[in-house]
C-alpha cells in the first residue's frame, strides 16, 4: 500500500498530544537560547521574563519577538546558540551585506529540515520509486539543498539539477523519467513553455507532481502549470531563518499548507501592536523554532501576512494549516524568488550618482516576474549619443544585478517625469495579482 | 572652433518635441538644422540654433535636459556624389562616425553634413589634409 505519511505518528498526532509535545520542547528551547545566546537573553531580561516563566505554549506570548533588524544587528553569528565546531553547514538569505542573514545548522538541524522536506514529498504521493528533479538553486539558497535532502530521506533518485540550463533540465527529465519536479513556480511555468516549444506534449513527459515555492503564486498560475506540465502542483513554504523550505507544505486536499508543528509553533499577531490574534484572524505570521540547535529563533516575525486554520483535514494530518501569504507587512518584494527591498535599489542609485527619483515597476509576463526601474536622468548625465545613454543604463543594470541578485531593466527618463505624490512617494508599482 | 550643437533629451510622450520647438519659437530662436534620434524609451533631439546659450536657458527653465557639444560641419557642393566623396575619404582613413545628418543651405548651391566622430582630432586632421572645407561657428 502506498505510504501516505513520512512520519505518521507525528503527522497524525492528536492535537492535544501535539501541543503537549510543543510545550515540552518550548520549555527546553527557551532554556537553551537563554543560556547560549547573550543577545536573546538581554531581550528577555529587558522584557522581564526568565525561562522559569515559560512552562507551556500558553506562556509563549511572554517572550520577546525576534525581527529582521535583530538578525542584521547580530550578523554574522550573534544568534548562534552552539559552539561553531558543532555546525556542519550554513545557508544565507539573498540580499546585501546589510540585509544578509547567515543561518547555521548542526547535523541534527539538517536532519530535521530534511525530514520536513521528506514529509512534503511523501504528501505528493512520493516514494523511493520516484525520480526527484531538483531545479531550485543549489548553494547558499536553501531551496536546492532542502528538497535534495528530503529526496534522500524518502529514497527518491534525486537529480541535483540546480536552476537554469532549461534544455538540460528537459533532457534529464526526459531521459531519466523524472516524476516530481521541485523549483520556483515561475521556473516551472518556464519549463512548461519550453516543453511546448520543443513539441513535447504534457502527457508525454513522465512528471506527475511538482513541489513549488519560494515565491508568491496564484491559483490561476497553479492551473496553468498543472496544464502545461500535466502534473498536480503542490505549494511549499519556508524561510532560511527557520531552516528553509518545508516549514509548511500542501497535502492532496490543497486547502492550505500544514505547518510542521512538532518543529515550529506558528502565531498570528497584529503587526502594529504585536498582540496575538485569535485563530482564524489575518495578521503577521510569527514562528518559534522548537528543535533547531544552532540557530533557534523564538517568535521570529516573518512579515508575511497570513491566516491559520485548524480544521479536520481529509488527508488525516492534524497539523495546523496556513494559507498562502497574502502580502507583506513591510515593503519587501519577492521577485523571481529573490527578496528585494526598494531601499537596496535606492542605495545603488545613489552610489552610482543618480537622483533618488525612481519608480520600480514589477509585473509578471508569461508567469515570469519582470522588474523595470525608471530613473530620472540628471542634466550632467545626458549624452548626445544613444550609445552613451545605453552604456549608462547597462552600467546601472550591472550594479543593480550585483546588489539584488536578479537583473532589472533600467530606463533613464526625463527629470520631473516621475510623478511626485503629496506624501510618501509611490516607489513601487506591483502589477502582479498574486494574493 | 566647431559649430555648437544643442542636444535635448526628449521624453517618450506625444507633444514632447512640439513643446521644445514652441519654447524656441516663443523666444525668437531659429532652428538651422534638426534631427531626432529615437529609441523605445526616449529621444535625443539634435539642433543647430541661432542662439544656443539662450536656448539652453529657456529649456533648462522648464527642466528639460540639454547638452551642448561641438559638431564638425563640412561644406559640400550640392552636386551628384558630393557627400559620398567626403565619406569615402573618412572611410579610407579609418575614421568612425558616431552619427551624422545633412542639410541644404538656403541658396541651394551648398549642402552641409554635420558629423559626430569617435575621435574628433583624427577626423579633423584627415579632413584638413584632403582640403574638405569645414564650417566654423559663423552659423550662430
Amino acid at each position: 500500500m502506498e505510504k501516505r505519511y513520512y512520519q505518521p505518528e507525528i503527522e497524525t498526532m492528536p492535537v492535544a498530544d501535539l501541543q503537549a509535545l510543543q510545550s515540552e520542547k518550548l520549555v527546553k528551547q527557551v532554556r537553551h537560547v537563554y543560556n547560549n545566546v547573550p543577545y536573546y537573553r538581554a531581550l528577555m531580561e529587558k522584557k522581564g521574563v526568565t525561562p522559569d516563566d515559560i512552562r507551556s505554549i500558553a506562556d509563549l506570548h511572554k517572550l520577546p519577538f525576534i525581527t529582521k533588524a535583530d538578525l542584521r544587528e547580530t550578523y554574522p553569528d550573534g544568534l548562534l546558540a552552539v559552539p561553531k565546531e558543532e555546525c556542519v553547514r550554513i545557508h544565507s538569505t539573498s540580499g546585501t551585506t546589510g540585509k544578509r542573514v547567515i543561518a547555521y545548522y548542526t547535523q541534527h538541524d539538517i536532519d530535521l529540515w530534511d525530514d520536513c522536506c521528506a514529509r512534503a514529498i511523501v504528501a505528493t504521493g512520493g516514494s523511493k520509486k520516484d525520480v526527484l528533479q531538483v531545479a531550485y538553486g543549489y548553494g547558499l539558497f536553501t531551496g536546492g539543498m532542502g528538497l535534495h535532502g528530503g529526496g534522500h530521506k524518502v529514497g527518491c533518485m534525486t537529480l541535483p539539477m540546480s536552476s537554469g540550463n532549461t534544455d538540460r533540465q528537459i533532457q534529464f527529465m526526459t531521459d531519466l523519467n523524472a516524476t516530481i519536479l521541485c523549483c520556483t513556480p515561475s521556473y516551472a511555468a518556464y519549463i512548461g513553455e519550453s516543453l511546448r516549444e520543443q513539441g513535447i506534449k504534457p502527457e508525454e513527459n513522465t512528471l506527475r507532481a511538482g513541489i513549488f515555492g519560494a515565491e508568491p503564486w496564484t491559483e490561476e498560475m497553479r492551473h496553468d502549470i498543472e496544464k502545461s506540465l500535466g502534473i498536480k502542483a503542490y505549494d511549499i513554504y519556508g524561510l532560511t531563518e527557520l531552516s528553509g523550505p518545508g516549514v509548511a507544505f500542501e497535502c492532496e486536499a490543497q486547502t492550505g499548507m500544514h505547518i510542521n508543528e512538532d518543529h515550529f509553533i506558528a502565531e498570528i499577531i497584529d503587526p502594529d501592536t504585536g498582540e496575538v490574534l485569535p485563530l482564524g484572524s489575518v495578521g503577521e505570521l510569527v514562528f518559534t523554532s522548537l528543535d533547531k540547535e544552532a540557530f533557534p529563533l523564538l517568535r521570529y516575525r516573518t512579515r508575511d501576512i497570513c491566516r491559520l486554520t485548524r480544521e479536520e483535514c481529509p488527508c488525516g494530518r492534524t497539523h495546523i494549516k496556513m494559507c498562502k501569504p497574502m502580502g507583506r507587512s513591510d515593503d519587501m518584494l519577492i521577485i523571481r524568488g529573490v527578496n528585494v527591498f526598494p531601499s537596496q535599489i535606492e542605495t545603488v542609485l545613489i552610489n552610482e550618482g543618480y537622483s533618488p527619483n525612481y519608480q520600480i515597476l514589477v509585473d509578471r509576463q508569461n508567469h515570469n516576474d519582470t522588474i523595470d526601474i525608471n530613473v530620472e536622468l540628471l542634466p550632467d548625465q545626458f549624452d548626445d549619443t544613444v550609445k552613451g545613454i545605453v552604456q549608462r543604463e547597462e552600467k546601472l543594470e550591472a550594479a543593480l544585478r550585483a546588489m539584488l541578485g536578479i537583473g532589472p531593466r533600467v530606463h533613464l527618463v526625463a527629470p520631473k517625469s516621475i510623478q511626485r505624490s503629496e506624501g510618501k512617494a509611490v516607489r513601487v508599482i506591483d502589477k502582479r495579482t498574486l494574493h | 572652433m566647431a559649430v555648437r550643437q544643442l542636444n535635448v533629451f526628449v521624453e517618450n510622450k506625444s507633444g514632447a518635441v512640439a513643446q521644445i520647438t514652441e519654447l524656441l519659437s516663443a523666444n525668437q530662436i531659429d532652428i538651422r538644422a534638426m534631427v531626432l534620434a529615437d529609441t523605445p524609451d526616449y529621444g535625443i533631439l539634435r539642433l543647430i540654433v541661432s542662439d544656443t546659450d539662450k536656448a539652453v536657458a529657456v529649456l533648462e527653465a522648464e527642466h528639460i535636459i540639454t547638452k551642448v557639444i561641438g559638431i564638425t560641419i563640412v561644406r559640400i557642393k550640392n552636386e551628384h556624389g558630393g557627400l559620398s566623396r567626403v565619406l569615402a575619404i573618412l572611410r579610407d582613413n579609418n575614421i568612425s562616425i558616431e552619427y551624422m545628418y545633412a542639410f541644404v543651405a538656403v541658396s541651394g548651391e551648398e549642402a552641409f553634413a554635420a558629423l559626430r566622430f569617435e575621435n574628433k582630432e583624427a577626423a579633423l586632421h584627415v579632413l584638413n589634409e584632403h582640403n574638405v572645407p569645414i564650417l566654423h561657428s559663423e552659423m550662430e
